[in-house]
């Protein structure tokens, strides 16, 4: 009976999957039986780089995916403590919370999508992305260099994709209770397949103490945090047509306390929800997917600033975002092309207190197209180029090309090139945020110009042994227009930060990876070299390079899982993150130096023995083994261990 | 899916306001304890240095300071009151000048000598606040240059200076700015010292 199921909610679907990543002519209405039409199981398809599904291996962009079986061997935990153990990328944690680069281009740079849908709640650039939570993922797509062409403005550097699971089977539970001294965290899943679709519950509850890496101040380097979040997916299926609908409901409270050199003390906490909801149809034709959704996403953020002994600091901010989306899109496949065209239009509203204008809102249509082109079996071109118009800044074009080829089975060349933009968001432009207890402030700009940038990306990945898998990728990013908050000279007793447009900037390297997979051994080292500089005016003839700050030069990891027969499993993760340069006032006379951070490591371990009889699991973890971290440039947790139990139904023997 | 909406349109709307909540802590600073240090004798000639501590701390109201009896207070139109000798907006100290007022207020900075064992004030050299001169939007106030900054922890400090003022009455003050911040650790929370100094020529009374 399930595989029956099974084969009528899949076949069309998978037909379609297996005529795009091969891209020949075939009839999708063709009955096959299950084996012929299921994907090869070591074939991993990937949907961000091009919008449509696509094998990793024909991708002209490089892109890292997180499989769900990663995900269990390196989680518990959020979406940042995955990221920084087996990502290749860098995660950076301040008062804004946990933040992403990649090849050295800020968060801002970086679209971060859930099925689709961005993710809403920027904080100086900064989406904290340690509130994305780690149940009921299938996936982490991450698509590095420009991709404004398919997703528009945002995902100038990058993007990364967070696929949730669909149900598999007609009766589906799981459940995990992870217990730490400085947390726990419960989730549990439910859900069903049946002949006319799926739906999947999931909800999660976590909660975790603040930390303090400094004892001789009163500050807390590390918020408390309590999180719930629950979400509902359903899929709907009637011959070649799908309906999707998701909701979910994200409430998160952090605590934390902080103070100034002058003595004041606050106590400061955020109160944020997100709600997102979307509504996507899937309608298969002859050679042709089309594909049209409705989002619409809700963010706020409760901030309050309670000085102690005092109130004249007090404060209470709410920030509220609402987006809007519709989108339609069509693949069309003839012989040894697909053709990817769409319309995408966005709708933001932002409302504020530390608004200047107290409410903004921005209208951004769109229209995009991309030709894949496979003359030969081992040769892909893609040449794409969205039109964006933003009702703040008016039409940009956001043009690419990139080349695959396979020169061999056991090498292939991977070639990109693209230009991206982003507009300046509202607080960049308009923000007035005073935080007289801590002597500064910030002020927007309404004369921001958008940032632009040409990216390029020239690889390959050579496959020497079937257990030898090595990437290799370098980068050039060149940022005109790059906004940074800058020191200007003000009326106010406080030191005014303002957000300007910067000259130019650029970041180049290389990204250097490999999967040694043997046996029940897998080694994973990556390498990231990443060169970052600023062109600023020294005065009104002469143009100097500064290192862009914050950005590490060197950072490297190491993963490596152990699994026997017996369902045992162990994971070490060390992650190592170089100087960093930041700027600071060393010498009393009133202007910034650049001063290097220590380099630091990152140590976990994971035990992991499965039971399969009775479909638990339980987990032995430490993360921060090394107690890394230092409270001024890098506030990580410091050493933890933690215990998990895990229980899915149906288990695995009964599957 | 128009239920899963209305759902979750119900938990945000049920999410309550933190504002509301919050137990807020209201401990207001102890302005009144430093105000009494100042005392007055029957005939209104000072007895103790003023050591008071000003609420500077608002971005559209004054406070205006009266040295003899060390009041702080504030009106509507300080230009138009001659009850004041200077005031004080977050880091900015006004004289009770021509620019500002009715008044003919005047101050001197003092360098390199002890606060204590100054007595006497000079008779001439006196400073008033002037219209902006060097076109950097800020007016030449006498108190301009009060603090140092620093640009790592955004702290005001003092200079290692003090004033002589010589008020809307003609009588003398030495005064010193002891702290910008409050105990608490509230900025524009101004600790102010002075105190009445005399002329050879005019002996109090």
């Amino acid at each position: 009976m399930k595989i029956i199921i099974k084969i009528l909610l899949s076949v069309p679907f998978l037909l379609w999957s297996n005529l795009v990543v091969a891209q020949e002519p075939s009839d999708p209405n063709a009955e096959e039986s299950e084996e012929t039409s299921e994907s090869d199981p070591n074939e991993t398809i990937v949907v961000t780089g091009s919008r449509t599904e696509q094998l990793i291996e024909k991708s002209p962009v490089p892109i890292t995916v997180i499989t769900k079986e990663d995900i269990e061997a390196y989680g518990p935990g959020d979406v940042s403590l995955l990221l920084q153990q087996m990502s290749g990328i860098q995660i950076t944690n301040s008062v804004l919370g946990s933040s992403l680069q990649i090849q050295g281009l800020e968060p801002e740079h970086i679209l971060i999508l859930i099925d689709g849908q961005r993710v809403l709640g920027e904080k100086d650039g900064v989406i904290d992305i340690s509130r994305l939570s780690l149940n009921n993922i299938e996936r982490i797509e991450i698509v590095r260099g420009p991709s404004s062409v398919l997703y528009g403005s945002n995902a100038m550097g990058g993007v990364i994709n967070i696929i949730t699971s669909d149900v598999e089977e007609p009766l589906y539970g799981s459940s995990n209770l992870l217990y730490s001294p400085v947390g726990e965290q419960f989730d549990i899943s439910s859900g069903t397949k049946q002949q006319w679709g799926s739906v999947l519950i999931s909800f999660n509850a976590r909660n975790q103490d603040a930390f303090d890496l400094d004892p001789s101040d009163i500050d807390t380097n590390g918020p408390q945090t309590n999180q719930m979040n629950g979400d509902i997916k359903s899929t709907f299926v009637k011959g070649k047509h799908r309906l999707t609908t998701q909701a979910g409901y994200l409430r998160r409270d952090s605590q934390r306390v902080s103070s100034t050199a002058a003595g004041a003390i606050f106590d400061q906490m955020n109160r944020t929800e997100d709600l997102r909801t979307q509504l996507t149809s899937v309608t298969l034709l002859d050679a042709s997917k089309i594909t049209a959704n409705v989002q619409w996403s809700f963010y706020k953020d409760q901030f309050l600033f309670d000085q102690r002994n005092a109130t004249a600091e007090d404060k209470f901010q709410e920030t509220t975002q609402r987006l809007t989306s519709a989108g339609f899109q069509q693949d069309l496949v003839r012989e040894r092309h697909l053709l990817t065209y769409g319309l995408e239009s966005y709708f933001e509203v932002l409302t504020s207190d530390r608004l200047d204008n107290g409410t903004s809102d921005r209208l951004r249509p769109s229209i995009f197209i991309q030709e894949q082109w496979s003359p030969a079996e081992d040769v892909t071109f893609v040449v794409g180029n969205r039109l964006d118009y933003d009702s703040w800044f008016g039409y940009f074009n956001s043009p690419k090309v990139a080349v695959n080829y396979q020169a061999d089975p056991s090498f292939i060349v991977r070639a990109s090139s693209g230009m991206g933009y982003r507009a300046p968001a509202f607080k960049e432009m308009f923000l007035y945020w005073n935080n007289s207890g801590a002597g500064y402030m910030v002020t927007g700009n309404p004369d921001l110009q958008p940032e632009t940038m040409v990216g390029t990306n020239v690889g390959f990945t050579y496959i020497p042994t079937s257990f030898l898998t090595v990437n290799t990728n370098f980068f050039r990013n060149d940022l005109t227009n790059l906004i940074t908050a800058n020191i200007i000279e003000s009326e106010s007793d406080l030191m005014e930060f303002q957000y300007q447009n910067i000259l130019a900037a650029y970041t180049q390297g290389v990204e250097v990876d490999a999967k040694f997979d043997v046996y029940f051994v897998q080694l994973q080292p990556k390498y990231t070299f990443t060169d970052a500089w600023e062109k600023v005016e020294s005065d009104l003839f002469n143009k100097e390079e500064r290192a862009l700050v914050g950005r590490p030069r060197h950072t490297g990891s190491l993963s490596a899982l152990i699994r026997n027969n017996i369902g045992t499993q162990l994971m070490t993760a060390i992650n190592m993150v170089g100087h960093r340069t930041f700027l600071t006032d060393i010498n009393g006379d009133q202007e910034l130096d650049n001063i290097l951070s220590l380099p630091f490591t990152m140590m976990n371990f994971r035990i992991q023995q499965e039971f399969p009889r009775y479909g638990t699991n339980l987990v032995l973890g430490g993360n921060n083994l090394l107690n890394a971290g230092d409270p001024r440039f890098t506030p990580l947790q410091p050493r933890w261990f933690f215990l998990k139990l895990g229980g899915e139904f149906p288990i695995m023997e009964q599957r | 899916m128009k239920k899963q909406m209305l759902l979750f349109g119900l938990l945000t709307a049920c999410s309550p306001s933190l504002d509301k909540t919050y137990e807020w802590d209201d401990e207001e600073e102890e302005l009144e304890e430093l105000l009494d240090t100042a005392d007055l004798d029957d005939t209104g000639v000072l007895q103790t240095d003023f050591r008071v501590l000003v609420d500077a701390t608002s971005r559209e109201d004054w406070a205006l300071i009266d040295l003899e009896t060390g009041d702080v207070f504030g009106v509507e139109d300080p230009s138009g009151s001659s009850e004041w000798d200077m005031s004080v907006q977050r880091f900015i100290f006004k004289l009770n000048s021509p620019l500002n007022g009715p008044e003919d207020v005047g101050a001197l900075i003092v360098e390199g000598e002890s606060y204590e064992e100054y007595e006497v004030p000079p008779s001439e050299g006196y400073l008033q606040d002037m219209e902006d001169a060097d076109d950097d939007g800020v007016p030449e106030y006498v108190f301009n240059e009060w603090y140092d900054y620093d640009i790592s922890t955004h702290i005001l400090t003092p200079k290692n200076q003090f004033y002589v003022i010589r008020n809307r009455n003609e009588r003398f003050f030495k005064l010193y700015i002891e702290d910008y911040y409050s105990s608490a650790g509230t900025s524009a929370m101004i600790t102010l010292v002075w105190s009445e100094i005399f002329t050879t020529e005019t002996p109090s009374e």
